[in-house]
């Protein structure tokens, strides 16, 4: 049988004097020992595998994170790489890393002993449809839209809908003031993402100091026990600092 | 009652919000600008499909109940009504 070509996968850089071992890795049935490339203080975490394209599937999705995971609990200061980046040999890897030791030895002091924590606060539904039915000119708008034909309800619906979208806006400006604001004073930095859906009123990530852990769950929680009747918490980590790297890598096209 | 963080490896949803287009990101189509580096990568964009309509926000507080929720929200406002597609 003709020998599988492999490449090198990649999975997080961190900082380290060497000598770290990470076990082994299963991707796709077969197990792969995890090693490490070194330049100067900085080393890539990565895998040799057969050279192919991973698909973003759950399983190799959560091979990816798993790696990461171990790494985060013997290492403290991990840069997360995204998924599904194959090199074609070791020598390609420290290439790389050699051109962006320079950012990396940037990043190291700012996420030394960082995690990243997420908040994703939802609001609940029978509080939602109570909140708004107490808003007079929507309730009002509503029974237009009722009394109408569809076709001939076309734009009312619309206005409705945007009366919908400015009620959302109000709850997530609220949401800013009495949940994100207190947390954030607790963290190192802050991160709004869009909300997923509509009612989804706020999408953050956090990264904190692992001192700070403990008294920001207690925040989260203090924060959760107050609006609990009104929304549900989606409160995860520790990750690495995913939400405060942003090295995008990207170049010219080859020219010959 | 308290809230416990959900450890990262417990949820799909949480993990593919960070993993695929964030931390160091590698174009697909790009080569790293030193010369015989070789890459593949998975073009892995999560396509969020443009929901964000304001009559989904009507719909997520039940105000188009009555006449839409039964058959769900048409993928486009404009499907529904192709008149006055924009």
């Amino acid at each position: 049988m003709e020998q599988q070509e492999t490449g090198i996968y990649i999975f997080c850089g961190i900082q380290t004097d060497g000598d770290d071992q990470f076990g082994t890795v299963e991707l796709e049935g077969t197990e792969h020992e995890t090693f490490t490339i070194q330049y100067k203080d900085a080393a890539m975490v990565a895998a040799e595998v057969p050279m192919k394209i991973y698909h973003p599937n759950k399983t190799n999705l959560m091979m990816h994170q798993g790696v990461i995971s171990t790494v985060m609990g013997k290492c403290d200061t991990v840069i997360p790489i995204s998924f599904g980046n194959i090199f074609q040999n070791k020598q390609d890897v420290e290439a790389l890393l050699e051109s962006i030791y320079p950012q990396l030895e940037e990043l190291f002091p700012q996420i030394k002993g960082k995690i990243e924590v997420g908040l994703k606060v939802v609001g609940k539904k029978e509080w939602l449809e109570k909140n708004i039915s107490q808003h007079d000119d929507v309730m009002k708008q509503k029974k237009v839209v009722q009394s109408k034909s569809e076709a001939a309800g076309y734009f009312d619906r619309i206005q409705l809908g945007e009366m919908a979208k400015n009620f959302f806006g109000q709850l997530q400006a609220d949401v800013e003031s009495d949940i994100h604001q207190p947390l954030n004073e607790l963290a190192e930095a802050d991160k709004l993402n869009d909300p997923i859906g509509e009612k989804m009123l706020l999408n953050a990530a956090y990264l904190i100091d692992r001192d700070q852990e403990e008294a920001f769950d207690a925040k989260v929680n203090e924060l959760h026990d107050k609006w609990q009747d009104k929304v549900d918490f989606k409160y995860t980590g520790p990750w690495p600092a995913y939400n405060f790297i942003n090295i995008q890598l990207k170049v010219e096209q080859e020219t010959s | 009652m308290a809230i416990e963080k959900t450890t990262d490896s417990s949820s799909l949803a949480e993990v593919i919000d960070r993993i695929l287009d964030k931390g160091i990101v590698i174009d697909a189509y790009a080569r790293v600008s030193v010369v015989g580096i070789e890459i593949l990568t998975v073009e892995a964009r999560v396509v969020i499909a443009s929901v964000d309509t304001w009559l989904r926000y009507a719909e997520a507080v039940g105000l188009l109940r009555d006449d839409i929720e039964e058959e769900g929200l048409p993928q486009q406002q404009n499907e529904r009504s192709p008149q006055f597609s924009i």
